[in-house]
């Protein structure tokens, strides 16, 4: 124990009474906290201030059911909403209507009213991520309708909001391809790329009528609402939302149902469970052609007509893969279309196609994209591929 | 007393942990440069560039295998142009140890902790760093071995949750750029290379000092792979623009993905497995820089001076940059780099240059002291 | 002077006698060790009841050998020796030399003919000092003073009560041999030495105490164990100088470096295989006499943290206990400062319905988490201390108390949180998997750093304790071999046998730093060939 341990011993007990006694500075008690786990942002209407509302989670209520005593029909979170000149300073202000710390460490989702997005979303990136609380992996979604009302939707089966809503996004995501998966870190990587645009889901706040049953859920998934330069340019139905889940390579497990080729009148639905779709830019003088690949495999999942057989030598099975193939050109075109014509954004991000893959082009078109984009030439190759048919090999025949 | 000895292993396992610890930190290739998704290329470039440093100052130290840098200058030069030499390296031991603690504070100030008095934690650190310096060498490459395998395995284990959510198509359009932003992206880190000095300090304690080139340029082989993969996969999932703009990009890589529903925001991780580089990187610099400093003053132990050193390198981890604006600048190509480049070749220039002089002018003379 | 001498000799008898009452302990030492036998036996037995103070026990049985009619006497202690023997030895003197009718050939001393030719126990030696003759008559022989000799002769009758071999308490295994040390030197001795019967298996006898006088054996494979580490240990017995000692523990204390240290630089183990793989491996035991614990030295950190039954069960089944036993040693140092550091600094990283779930359940709980986790930790500790204490019939007592009152109750008074009790509870067993309780003491102390460090800085106060734990262990020598040896240093040779467990024909290399003396177990090329995926390739192939 020379003098040199002894010292060293002597700092670090100094340093232990300093620590002790000045309290120790970002310990925070997990009960101290108001957990938010769903962010919403838009304008004040008459100062044009950022208004916050956040939905937080109530821990209180939890102890409630733990203890056996019947729910006492408190919710198990809570909203408040604030406003402020920055969205900081907005967030800041929330504090005044909270009894407990604000933490954001747990957002999940992003709620950007409709009127908001189309005025821009530039305010909100640098907060998002200039800070440390705010993931990555938050979702940012556009609401359609009452912002306030998407933050309060209650669902049946689930007790917090915020969470009902991910799953929510995620099933509709897996199930129906028919909304786009975009957390922060896509966001920021595309906005900062050349030639690509961003999407942002689309929820719905569902109208309920006073006699309608109870629904499972206040708000709708679908759909995606595209962007230009920072703003909203409009909206994408769920067909065109899936048209571009199939460009980007993205897809899950859509379901298309189509004519069957045995008997005209009846229909067949085939749920796709493989995919995949590769992009090919060629730039020839002015003209740019964009080439997507897409092979779509399904399994047929129910069919209207007795007729439907499958043997190895008929022509149904090609037949199928045709109308299958037919169907989801059909959405690929539908989404093409909207955002060439109509929208005029490449939410595709054919721009950076060419950026990436052909450098030396995209020096010469980077600056008159956005003139070029709705001109693009794109060939779209769909191979449907029908493979299986459940666990029957035919259809029931009623005799 | 007798010297302490470390394997040739251990050399190289803090010579690997020192350099693969960089671009956990600040990424410099990709941060302090516009080349964005080419960094990679100037990954490799560093590892020429530092190829090079290793057979300067290595390849001397092992042409003297029983001196250190101190005692060599002095062979060398004389006994006070060795001083003054011998004063430039043990100032870039104590600048690039209080850079890199500051640097790590910041980080958990910034990042974890945004209330907690910075010199706690450069304080802290040093101290820890003071413990593992005043047990010696061997202790320290003892450590070495210990720590290596755990950093290893937490930057495979980081490397390898951004592995699944890597878009190598950021990597996209390579070599677009030219390659002068390639050249200025290797220049930061070169510059950082003047920690490969410690080297010189640590030669005389191999037990096979001939082999030092050889297990400097394994350790440097490895590091770069580290940095590559690194800078590969943080590009890969934060895109290449915004890799470029983030503070410490890997914290930010990995704290940007869900590896399941339970398991998100692991970037502690990558902040621990950069904690533990940093610690031996520390505890090696403050060991060279007490020792040198002993030797420059004639003392019989640099443990005696261990303490006042502690306290001077915490003193200048927080008085050296007043805001994070200035070790940005400091940390700018156009600041870092020749600054690096002075710290390494002014002291070895000449050194080299008094070596070359004794060779040609006596060889005879060094045969007569080899046999005494 | 020699008329003074003279003088005196003329008066014998005027010699003053120690009044016992006025000495103390190391004076009374000292005058047994000056005071030497007398010719006359009446001398010489009141000598021996002044010493031994009449205490209980200390029986003097007069008698008269052979024709001639020596006079003699047989001193035992009643207790420590086997009456048989001793009746035996007082038959061979009274009996047997007067039937053999033998006549003591002219010129052969009598003390020589007894020795030689009466005298049929295994051991006899000759004393001449009183503290000699006391040492040998205490630890269960009986000596024999005979009138008109300065030379009495001690024979070996020892006989006392020992404990049977019993299966080890502190050492339980599933697979393996059941006998385990008792409290007899020579008893363990001869556990080890049926293990390993060669003559090179050497013990040096030590005595360690003043008073206790104990008995210490250092036991080694000659050749094998380095002739340094020999020495040192030679060199720091003779430096235990202390009154007595009761165990080995205490004898540690001499043998090791750093007395501020938390970890066992000795493994102390009751199992004799453990003892034997130990020295085929150059280390050195130390047995001491009246404590089945004997120590080991050299060891390292992973030593502590392996069991015998590692090597006996199948390899993919000890590798796995062996990686589970490291997960456990993790958990239990660092899991409650985790905790608290996760909990109250980086609530990010948990995840969000556990963040609810500690969040509701901590509602209304008065402490702050760090204070609830220590609370609940000391009380785990104290619960573990006073039930180790126990007599078996009243231990579920404290397992009730414990567990239902103080976890469930104060759980239900909201005192305490329930994660907390959960970590505590992992924690206990997680330290309960670490086969080698100092180690296990170790660890458990360890976490109450940590999770103090925890609260000032959360996951980096952690890792400044990790750090600050690596340079400790890293700078631990015990007996210059690195405490944790084979990862620091690294040794790939000696992985097979650390950190997994090897098969046994791999077990080629003895530890380097160890067994240095001969490496080589066994030949390499033999354990080459179980590598062979399908060995009947091999055959008509002969090696290099």
């Amino acid at each position: 124990m020379g003098l040199f341990q002894k010292s060293v011993l002597l700092i670090m007990v100094l340093l232990l009474f300093f620590f002790v006694n000045t309290g120790c500075w970002n310990r925070v008690e997990p009960e101290e906290l108001t957990l938010v786990l769903m962010m919403g942002f838009e304008r004040e209407e008459e100062k044009g201030d950022m208004k916050v509302t956040v939905q937080a989670a109530n821990p209180m209520q939890r102890v409630g059911e733990e203890e056996g005593g019947s729910n006492s029909g408190e919710k198990s979170f809570w909203v408040v909403s604030a406003a402020g000149p920055t969205l900081h300073a907005a967030l800041k202000n929330l504090n005044k209507k909270s009894t407990r710390e604000i933490n954001l460490t747990h957002v999940q989702t992003l709620l950007i009213s409709e009127e908001m997005a189309r005025e821009g979303i530039e305010p909100l990136l640098d907060f998002l991520q200039r800070g440390r609380e705010p993931r990555f992996i938050i979702q940012p979604m556009v609401v359609e309708g009452d912002l306030a009302r998407a933050m309060e939707g209650e669902y049946e089966a689930e007790d917090i909001g915020a969470r009902a809503l991910a799953r929510q996004h995620q099933v509709v995501l897996k199930e129906l391809a028919a909304t786009v998966d975009y957390p922060l870190r896509i966001v920021f990587n595309r906005l900062s790329q050349p030639g690509c645009e961003i999407l942002f889901p689309r929820v719905k706040v569902m109208e309920i009528e006073e006699d309608e049953m109870s629904r499972e859920s206040p708000l709708e998934v679908e759909g995606a609402a595209a962007f230009h330069k920072g703003q909203m340019v409009g909206w994408l139905n769920d067909q065109e939302t899936r048209g571009y889940n199939w460009v980007i390579n993205d897809i899950n497990r859509p379901v298309y149902i189509f004519e069957s080729p045995a008997s005209p009148d009846k229909e067949v639905t085939v749920e796709i469970f493989q995919s995949s779709s590769s992009l090919e830019a060629r730039v020839q003088g002015e003209e740019i052609f964009i080439k997507v690949s897409v092979i779509a495999e399904g399994r047929i999942q129910e069919t209207t007509s007795p007729e439907e057989r499958l043997t190895g030598e008929t022509g149904t099975a090609d037949a199928l893969n045709r109308r299958l193939a037919q169907a989801v050109r059909n959405d690929i075109q539908a989404a093409l279309e909207k955002t060439q014509q109509d929208l005029k954004t490449d939410i595709f991000g054919f721009g950076n196609l060419i950026y990436r893959t052909l450098p030396r082009e995209w020096g010469g078109l980077e600056d008159r994209w956005e003139d070029i984009y709705p001109e693009i030439q794109v060939e779209v190759e769909v191979k449907g591929d029908v493979r299986r048919s459940g666990l029957v090999k035919d259809p029931l025949e009623i005799r | 007393m007798k010297t302490e000895k470390i394997a040739n292993r251990q050399f190289s396992f803090i010579l690997f942990i020192m350099r693969a610890t960089i671009p956990l930190a600040t990424l410099p290739i990709l941060t302090a440069s516009n080349a964005r998704q080419d960094a990679w290329a100037s990954a490799l470039l560093i590892f020429v560039g530092t190829a090079l440093t290793i057979f300067l100052i290595v390849g001397l130290g092992a042409r003297f295998p029983g001196k250190d840098v101190v005692e060599m200058s002095w062979h060398l030069l004389g006994k006070i142009p060795g001083n003054i030499i011998s004063l430039v390296i043990l100032w870039s031991f104590l600048h690039m140890a209080s850079l890199q603690v500051r640097i790590y504070a910041e980080m958990i100030i910034v990042g974890f902790l945004p209330e907690t008095p910075i010199i706690f934690l450069t304080a802290s650190m040093i101290l820890v760093a003071m413990t593992a310096a005043f047990s010696g060498v061997e202790v320290i490459g003892r450590m070495s071995d210990l720590i290596f395998f755990l950093f290893l395995a937490m930057i495979f284990f980081s490397l390898g949750t951004l592995f699944f959510e890597a878009d190598f198509m950021n990597l996209q359009p390579v070599l677009s750029r030219g390659f002068e932003p390639v050249l200025v992206g290797s220049v930061v880190p070169l510059g950082m290379g003047s920690l490969l000095l410690v080297a010189a300090m640590l030669i005389p304690h191999l037990n096979n000092p001939e082999r030092a080139v050889n297990s400097a340029l394994w350790a440097m082989g490895g590091a770069v792979l580290v940095i590559i993969s690194t800078v590969l996969l943080v590009v890969a999932t934060l895109g290449p623009e915004e890799g470029a703009r983030v503070v410490f990009p890997f914290v930010k890589a990995i704290g940007g993905i869900r590896i399941s529903e339970f398991l998100e925001r692991v970037e502690i991780l990558a902040v621990f497995s950069w904690g533990l580089g940093l610690f031996v990187g520390l505890s090696t610099f403050v060991y060279c820089g007490a020792k040198g400093a002993a030797r420059v003053f004639g003392l019989e132990d640099y443990r005696h001076i261990l303490l006042p050193m502690g306290v001077i390198w915490v003193v200048l981890s927080i008085h050296d940059f007043e805001n994070v604006f200035e070790i940005r600048s400091l940390l700018a190509p156009e600041v870092m780099g020749p600054y690096g480049f002075f710290l390494i070749f002014f002291p070895y220039l000449f050194l080299w240059g008094g070596y070359l002089i004794r060779r040609i002018e006596g060889a005879d003379h060094q045969e007569k002291e080899e046999k005494r | 002077m020699s008329f003074i001498r003279f003088v005196s000799r003329l008066f014998p008898r005027k010699k003053k006698k120690i009044n016992m009452d006025k000495l103390d302990i190391s004076q009374l030492r000292e005058l047994t060790q000056k005071e030497k036998l007398k010719p006359k036996l009446q001398d010489n037995l009141s000598l021996v009841r002044e010493y031994y103070g009449n205490s209980l026990g200390l029986q003097v049985r007069e008698l008269q050998i052979g024709r001639v009619n020596v006079k003699a006497a047989v001193v035992f202690i009643e207790g420590m020796v086997d009456t048989a023997s001793v009746e035996e030895l007082i038959k061979v003197l009274v009996i047997n030399t007067v039937s053999s009718g033998e006549i003591i050939p002219s010129g052969f001393p009598f003390i020589k003919y007894i020795k030689e030719k009466v005298i049929t126990s295994t051991m006899v030696e000759e004393v001449e000092e009183l503290e000699e003759l006391f040492d040998r008559v205490l630890r269960g022989d009986t000596a024999l003073i005979i009138d008109g000799l300065e030379t009495s002769l001690t024979v070996d009758t020892q006989g006392w009560k020992t404990r049977d071999i019993e299966e080890s308490d502190a050492e339980v295994t599933i697979r393996g041999p059941r006998e385990s040390f008792i409290e007899s030197i020579h008893d363990n001795m001869s556990l080890i030495r049926r293990r390993l019967p060669i003559p090179q298996l050497w013990a040096e006898k030590f005595t360690v105490g003043s008073l206790s006088r104990t008995q210490v054996a250092m036991v080694y494979i000659k050749g094998l164990a380095g002739e340094g580490l020999i020495k040192e240990m030679r060199s720091r017995f003779a430096k235990t100088d202390t009154d007595g000692i009761i165990d080995s523990g205490q004898l540690e204390d001499f043998l090791e470096d750093t007395p501020f240290s938390l970890f066992p630089l000795t493994l102390r183990t009751e199992r004799p295989d453990r003892v034997v793989a130990a020295l085929l491996e150059g280390q050195v035991a130390v047995i001491v006499n009246g404590t089945p614990f004997v120590l080991l030295a050299p060891v390292t950190f992973f030593a502590h943290l392996q069991a015998s039954d590692d090597h006996f069960e199948k390899v993919p089944l000890g590798t796995f206990i062996r990686i589970l036993r490291y997960v456990a040693m993790i958990l239990a140092i660092f899991l409650p400062g985790f905790y608290v550091g996760i909990v109250n600094f980086h609530p990010e990283m948990v995840p969000t319905a556990l963040l609810l779930r500690i969040a509701s359940t901590r509602e209304g709980v008065p402490f702050p988490l760090v204070v609830e986790m220590l609370l609940m930790e000391s009380v785990f500790e104290i619960l573990r201390e006073s039930g180790i204490r126990l007599p078996a019939s009243i231990g579920p007592a404290i397992s009730i108390v414990g567990a239902l009152v103080l976890g469930d109750a104060a759980i239900r008074a909201g005192i305490v949180s329930p994660p907390v009790v959960v970590v505590v509870a992992l924690t206990a067993i997680a330290s309960f998997a670490v086969p080698n309780f100092a180690l296990g003491i170790a660890g458990r102390i360890l976490r109450f750093g940590f999770i103090i460090l925890s609260s000032i800085f959360g996951l980096f106060g952690l890792q400044f304790g990790l750090l600050l734990l690596i340079v400790h262990l890293s700078s631990l020598r015990s007996y210059g071999v690195p405490y944790m040896a084979p990862a620091a240093p690294f040794i790939m040779r000696d992985m097979k046998d650390n950190i997994i467990r090897g098969w046994q024909w791999g077990q080629v290399y003895r530890p380097k730093l160890t067994g240095f003396r001969e490496p080589v177990r066994k030949d390499p090329r033999q354990a080459r060939r179980f590598f062979k995926i399908f060995p009947h390739d091999e055959e008509g192939q002969d090696e290099d």
